[in-house]
């Protein structure tokens, strides 16, 4: 055998090896990574007599959805509060944020891009540094402890990430488009109406779809705004469980699994629409 | 379209997010608005976003800028002015609110740390482009799509002293000693907890890691390659210094996260045991709804606010300046 070819075999090895060790390592951690999920999952399977006596990576030995049933049962009412705050927050921060951002991006108005700056920038203000204020005008409007009332803060809030992405989507369509609109007599609201919207709806369900994971996952505000059981959304709802089935892990985690399943869904339902409106924005631009 | 994975679109779409131009160009104007009526249209069409963020944002934040120079329960009006009276207090005499300036800034340090670095090391495996990357992207993506308040729960079963995982994993490895009661100990509570918090804050470093590396031309690192570079040398000389936006990003973005932290802590301990997990946010919490000392928690709101300014304007800034780079 020559040398030659006995470098190379010595270096295809250790890329074999390289290759192999990072698939070792890329494997490890994504056990480590799923081992959290796994344990809820399995446990929230488990009759209350096995949660302590079989470690929480083990399969449970006799699995039942008696939990989900009981859990279900205790927080539907949170569930459909979530449903009630998420969806219209949701639709009204795009909707509204779409015309805001529909101007910004296409209307040359004077400060629009200093309104546009200070827009953006609000997202470096913590949310717990506006809650004494933000109670206090809350209450003073009435909308203290009420969903509208979340549902508005939400809404609002919404619009730094709303208008954010749309005004970039927006400044991608091509301008032909919308000057041979306007030649043909479109007016202002006529293009967003007929043009903007119409060309924009991957983008716009990309958006809707971000603030909805959003808003659906917040605790925060909920917890500021609607912290009574009557009222809350079932992030807040799952630790008010806390007390009542202190100990009884295996149906909070099935509550857990019930607050998290539609955000997935939604995700993956929703593919199609998700890359569409993002691909088109990154791309271009 | 062609069709792509779902974390394929979240990388996308954390790409679109994250280093995206803020700024919009000058000529995607469509119109030089010129007669008066045009130009009422476009401002009322902004009115209603305007409107919001300025009732939402804008002035809350200069209320409480303002409550912060009185003594104020919360509910009544405004009107016992004490001047700084309240931010020397906190300063010179709070040691609760030194506590928790010292675990906000711990909790910071942890941050800027552990999900960065695994989620950089991730994205330098990843670009490798090996088989198999949208399944191991999706994995250490995966926990973002969960609340925080799910996230909070998972862990807290995680860190079950009897029947949590990781007490049961160091038993049956015969490390039984190494066992704790990690959410009731001062020493681990917090590392603890910014572990169950990294364990989501991965998968965003990655992602921007790995569309940072992705826009590096291939031809530098075959140059570097030819040069006789190694693998080391080319990560070290030729990639970190070329994800310096990236890491603008990563950085400016998480600083702002770890000083707004809240619900994990509050949820899992509520700043306990004692005030070993109390952070700025709880701290100015537990002030305005259980003490009713609003004053004091809006001056501890615009010390957070500075702190998570200085995060901000690093992140913004970047926003501006950059070019798209998907």
């Amino acid at each position: 055998m020559n040398i030659a070819s006995d470098s190379s075999l010595w270096r295809r090895l250790k890329q074999r090896l390289a290759r192999a060790l990072l698939y070792i390592a890329l494997i490890v951690i994504s056990v480590i990574w799923l081992l959290p999920l796994i344990s809820v999952i399995f446990t929230s399977l488990k009759p209350e007599g096995e949660i302590y006596a079989t470690t929480a990576w083990m399969l449970p030995r006799a699995p039942t959805l008696a939990n989900f049933v009981d859990a279900w049962q205790t927080v539907i009412g949170n569930f459909i509060n979530t449903v009630l705050i998420t969806v219209p927050s949701s639709l009204f921060s795009v909707a509204i944020g779409s015309l805001g951002a529909y101007a910004i991006a296409r209307l040359r108005l004077p400060a629009s891009q200093l309104i546009y700056l200070l827009i953006v920038a609000s997202i470096t203000i913590p949310f717990a540094s506006i809650i004494p204020s933000l109670v206090r005008l809350l209450d003073n409007i009435g909308l203290i402890n009420t969903i509208p009332g979340i549902i508005l803060v939400h809404t609002a809030h919404g619009q730094v990430i709303v208008v954010f992405l749309l005004a970039r989507f927006f400044a991608t369509i091509h301008e032909d488009i919308l000057d041979a609109a306007r030649v043909d007599g479109c007016s202002i609201l006529g293009i967003y109406w007929r043009i903007v919207l119409p060309l924009s709806g991957a983008a716009l369900a990309a958006t809707f779809i971000l603030q909805f994971t959003w808003i659906w996952n917040d605790y925060f505000k909920a917890l500021v705004i609607v912290p009574q059981k009557t009222n809350a959304p079932i992030t807040v709802g799952m630790t008010l469980l806390a007390g009542q089935y202190a100990g009884k892990w295996h149906i909070r985690s099935a509550a857990a699994i019930i607050a998290t399943l539609p955000t997935v869904a939604i995700f993956l339902g929703f593919q199609r629409f998700f890359i569409r409106g993002v691909t088109v924005g990154a791309v271009k631009g | 379209m062609e069709k792509k994975g779902y974390f394929q679109a979240m990388q996308d779409w954390h790409t679109v997010l994250h280093s995206a131009v803020c700024r919009i160009k000058r000529d995607t104007y469509i119109w030089h608005l010129s007669s008066s009526t045009s130009i009422l249209v476009g401002y009322l069409l902004m009115l209603p976003t305007v409107a919001l963020v300025a009732l939402f944002w804008w002035y809350p934040l200069l209320e409480v800028l303002y409550a912060s120079f009185f003594n104020w329960d919360g509910l009544s009006p405004l009107q016992h002015f004490v001047g700084l009276a309240n931010y020397r207090t906190l300063l010179f005499e709070d040691p609760y609110f030194w506590n928790a300036v010292k675990n906000t800034l711990i909790w910071s340090a942890m941050y800027v740390t552990i999900p960065v670095v695994i989620g950089l090391v991730a994205a330098l495996m990843l670009n490798a482009r090996i088989g198999g990357e949208n399944i191991f992207k999706g994995i250490l993506y995966l926990p973002s799509a969960i609340s925080f308040a799910v996230v909070a729960f998972i862990w807290g079963w995680m860190y079950h002293p009897a029947g949590g995982l990781i007490n049961q994993m160091l038993r049956a490895l015969n490390l039984g000693v190494l066992a704790q009661p990690w959410l009731a100990s001062n020493t681990f509570v917090l590392p603890a907890i910014n572990i169950a918090s990294s364990w989501v804050h991965v998968g965003f470093a990655l992602v921007v890691f790995l569309a940072g590396l992705r826009s590096i031309p291939d031809e530098l690192i075959e140059a570097a390659t030819i040069d006789g570079a190694s693998q080391w040398q080319t990560i070290r000389h030729i990639l970190i210094p070329l994800l310096r936006p990236a890491f603008t990003v990563v950085l400016g973005w998480t600083l702002m996260l770890s000083v707004n932290v809240f619900d994990q802590i509050n949820i899992l301990t509520k700043g306990g045991p004692g005030r070993a997990s109390e952070v700025l946010s709880i701290y100015l919490y537990v002030k305005t709804f259980l003490e009713h000392q609003a004053g004091m928690a809006s001056a501890v709101g615009i010390i957070m606010f500075l702190l998570a300014a200085a995060g901000g304007i690093l992140y913004v800034r970047q926003m501006i300046s950059q070019e798209v780079t998907a």
